[in-house]
């Protein structure tokens, strides 16, 4: 099968800092591909890249087919971007950001009518349509931006840590949305630190570490690798820190213990 | 923290003892204040310090800024000295437009102040008991008065030593302590009542309106009140065969002051010492007694998060409210506008440009300034209503003059465009496909010009034909097609970036001014052009034609800009 997504020996500086060194991956059509790593790894700047929204980078990186240094906007119409902890203009209403946020993807009217309608109400958020998001809780500001990054039916959806501040029920709604999607052929990339959700979700995951790829596979493969009977947590923790952080929390206490 | 704040910091920490005999605790005290005034002097966002750390230069200077401020508006005071003859005359003069000054500098400086929500947060989960969280607020508030009045009072304190005995001194320098205290007092007082009569959501949007009104009241007075000044025989005004001053605060400081510093307690003299020394003492007592306890639990609710449940039953009606407006906006973006991005920019800065606080602070009162311009104008040249209908040429000059004069505010508007304290949110731009992003630019400018000179258009157009009849319309016309190849114009070489799409900063304000002047040579230009073609009709005609393709033309190639073209 054709990759949707093809990245070959990106590489990605800022300044002096070498943040992705390397990475090459093939990802295929209905994948969910859940991207974990700790932080500053450099799985916001994949997605950058993969977005179209950094073009000084090395490497030859195709979405589709469409090169994504010669046809950025090509590429940003055929993919859902929810960032992570991103702003709103929240003196608008959900339906007017939504609206604002269709016509820049060049749907018809009716038609971005209709899906805000379907999806806040999907969302629970129909009786704050009109309501300026000044005054919603970080959950209902997350949901708009998650309807915001699905309300063109892109081929590829790309979240960056989604269900921050979001109720038990809308978890298990992205959740089971997420399957859904990905049954109809959708390519998801999930960038998440809940490793639980990260392992439930995901049917192939990509760990990077210090802009590398450490380890790529299905979580049984993962698991096989490492031991059976590992959570993603234990994998996670030690191909990225050699139990480091054991140490660290030992030294936190014999800190206290002092006083 | 810059060294003024440093100095007044250790002014204010200096008598420890008392604060500790009140139970406050010093090394939160000196910790909170510490922290209020480096926030105080950084408020620019993160990201813009970001920005002046590469330019190799902090921005820590915001109080020095404001020191100068107010030492500029101080000068303007020595003229109180200059018109009025005797110390009871210049000292309620001066009195009054301190007080008046100081209380709209500080409801301008103190929003941000009295009402930071995320002490709630941050301040009250803490072990920091109550007197020292009152007392910094009160320490905090002192400093950014002191910061404020200082300067304020300088030139005038200047003037007083050269004009007045040395034994005035003193009870002058009391007076003024005590008309802070009651302005402080004052603005206490205007919070609460506006916190009484409306919601906290609209607190906000009041506080910056009367803002609005300050800034052109200040403007308008010191253009204005110099004049009326001179016309004004101040000398021959006995204040003291006068009832009315006395029922007037400013009156009793000055009366006081004079009256300490030639130590005269007789008969009325004291009353008025009694008066001064007791009106700080019961603004005190009223703001405590009756405002206070709704103050604080009103000030929580500012917090976004508590106004949900209210906001929600306001929910059904601002719901029609927007689908309404929803239509018009729509309908004009419908004619002006063509499909996808150029309508998303129209109606995106439509509706930020009516909505965002901050747009509104900064543009609405160039209208107010604009209007002052022409009014004074009018004034100043003399000319009447019978100029402009038989087109004397004074009465040109002054067509001329208001309809070139109020694209000062479309200017002033369309250079605003590409800033937002909600910049960040701009993001949604970059991940959409939009293929030129100079459709964006130019539905926005579009917006901009409905809303900020279609309206005045229509008014130009309706009183001149009232005032004129038809035969000014083909000039008003030609003067309304030059203002759109004027900001057409304009946005063409200034606007290089998508709209609301950048955090504003004090650094820019500098260049942006001069940008502004020299944007303000292209209408002055085009009036005077204008003025010489008044009277040829098929020069008009044919200018009008010319203007509304070169507009045509630059909106044109605003839709083509690439994003290569783009900041």
């Amino acid at each position: 099968m054709e990759p949707v997504i093809s990245i070959r020996n990106l590489n990605k500086s800022y300044g002096t800092k070498h943040v992705l060194k390397d990475i090459s991956i093939d990802i295929l059509p209905g994948q969910v591909i859940g991207y974990i790593g700790p932080n500053g790894a450099g799985k916001s700047t994949t997605v950058k890249v993969i977005c179209g929204l950094l073009q000084d980078f090395k490497g030859q990186v195709t979405v589709k087919g469409i090169d994504i240094r010669k046809d950025p906007v090509g590429v940003k119409s055929i993919i859902g971007y929810v960032p992570e902890l991103a702003e709103l203009y929240d003196v608008l209403t959900p339906a007017e950001f939504l609206n604002l946020m269709g016509s820049l993807y060049n749907m018809p009217k009716t038609l971005v009518d209709e899906r805000i309608d379907t999806m806040l109400d999907a969302f629970g958020l129909m009786g704050n349509k009109d309501q300026s998001m000044e005054t919603f809780s970080k959950g209902m500001k997350q949901k708009v931006l998650i309807i915001s990054g699905l309300i063109h039916n892109p081929d590829i959806i790309i979240l960056d840590e989604p269900l921050s501040g979001l109720d038990a029920n809308s978890v298990i709604m992205i959740k089971e949305l997420i399957e859904r999607l990905a049954r109809g052929g959708k390519t998801i990339f999930y960038c998440s630190h809940m490793m639980d959700i990260v392992e439930k979700v995901s049917d192939r995951i990509i760990l990077i570490d210090d802009g590398r790829i450490i380890a790529d596979g299905s979580f049984e493969e993962l698991k096989r690798n490492q031991g059976e009977g590992a959570s993603l947590e234990k994998i996670f923790a030690n191909l990225t820190s050699n139990g480091e952080m054991h140490e660290a929390s030992g030294k936190l206490m014999q800190m206290f213990e002092k006083e | 923290m810059g060294i003024l704040d440093k100095i007044l910091l250790y002014i204010a920490l200096s008598p420890a003892f008392l604060y500790r005999k009140l139970g406050v605790n010093m090394l939160h005290l000196r910790a909170i204040l510490t922290a209020k005034l480096t926030m105080d002097n950084r408020r620019v966002s993160s990201i813009n310090q970001k920005r002046a750390k590469v330019d190799g230069k902090e921005k820590r200077k915001s109080s020095v800024f404001l020191f100068f401020g107010s030492f500029l508006m101080g000068l303007m005071f020595l003229y109180c000295f200059f018109i009025a003859p005797g110390m009871t005359m210049q000292l309620t003069l001066f009195f009054s437009l301190y007080i008046v000054v100081l209380s709209l500098f500080l409801i301008t400086d103190f929003t941000t102040v009295l009402i930071d929500v995320r002490d709630n947060q941050i301040i009250l989960p803490k072990p920091v008991n109550d007197s020292t969280f009152v007392t910094a607020r009160l320490i905090h508030i002192g400093i950014r008065l002191s910061l404020i009045a200082i300067p304020l009072v300088l030139p005038s304190l200047i003037a007083f030593i050269i004009m007045h005995p040395f034994a005035a001194l003193l009870p002058f320098l009391l007076m003024v302590l005590i008309s802070s205290v009651v302005s402080i007092l004052l603005i206490n007082a205007v919070y609460l009542i506006i916190l009484k009569i409306t919601t906290p959501e609209k607190f906000q949007s009041i506080i910056s309106y009367i803002q609005i009104a300050f800034a052109i009241v200040i403007y308008g007075s010191y253009q204005v009140v110099p004049r009326l000044g001179i016309k004004a025989n101040l000398g021959a005004v006995q204040l003291d065969q006068l009832t009315w001053p006395m029922f007037f605060p400013p009156y009793w400081f000055a009366k006081s002051c004079e009256n300490l510093s030639v130590l005269n307690f007789g008969g009325g003299s004291s009353l008025y010492i009694l008066l001064s020394l007791l009106s700080p003492a019961v603004s005190v007592y009223l703001v405590v007694k009756y405002f206070a306890p709704s103050f604080n639990s009103k000030l929580g609710l500012i917090n976004a998060s508590a106004v949900e449940s209210s906001s929600v039953k306001e929910g059904a009606t601002k719901g029609l409210k927007t689908r309404k407006k929803f239509s018009i906006s729509e309908r004009l973006a419908g004619i002006f506008t063509s499909d996808g991005g150029e309508r998303a920019g129209f109606m995106f800065t439509w509706k930020m440009m009516r909505r965002s606080r901050e747009f509104k602070m900064k543009v609405y009162p160039s209208i107010g300034y604009t209007v002052v311009m022409v009014v004074l104008f009018f004034f100043n040249s003399k000319a009447s209503l019978g100029d402009i209908a038989e087109m004397t040429s004074k009465g040109k000059l002054m067509i001329i003059m208001s309809i070139y004069f109020f694209s000062f505010v479309l200017i002033n508007a369309i250079n605003r465009l590409p800033y937002s304290d909600k910049y960040k949110a701009a993001w949604v731009f970059m991940t959409t496909p939009i293929e030129r992003p100079g459709v964006l630019i130019s539905g926005s400018v579009k917006a901009a010009i409905l809303v900020f000179y279609l309206p005045l258009a229509i008014l130009m157009i309706a009183s001149g034909i009232f005032i004129a009849g038809y035969q000014l319309l083909p000039n008003i016309i030609l003067g309304c097609a030059n203002i759109l190849t004027i900001s057409s114009l304009i946005a063409f070489i200034n606007l290089r970036k998508l709209p609301f799409s950048e955090s504003d900063s004090n650094d820019r304000q500098g260049k942006n001014t001069l940008k502004i002047m020299s944007n303000l040579l292209i209408p002055a230009g085009l009036g005077f052009i204008h003025y010489f073609i008044f009277d040829k009709i098929w020069v008009i005609l044919a200018s009008t034609l010319l203007a509304v393709t070169i507009s045509w033309l630059i909106f044109y190639s605003i839709k083509k800009l690439r994003w290569s073209e783009i900041k």
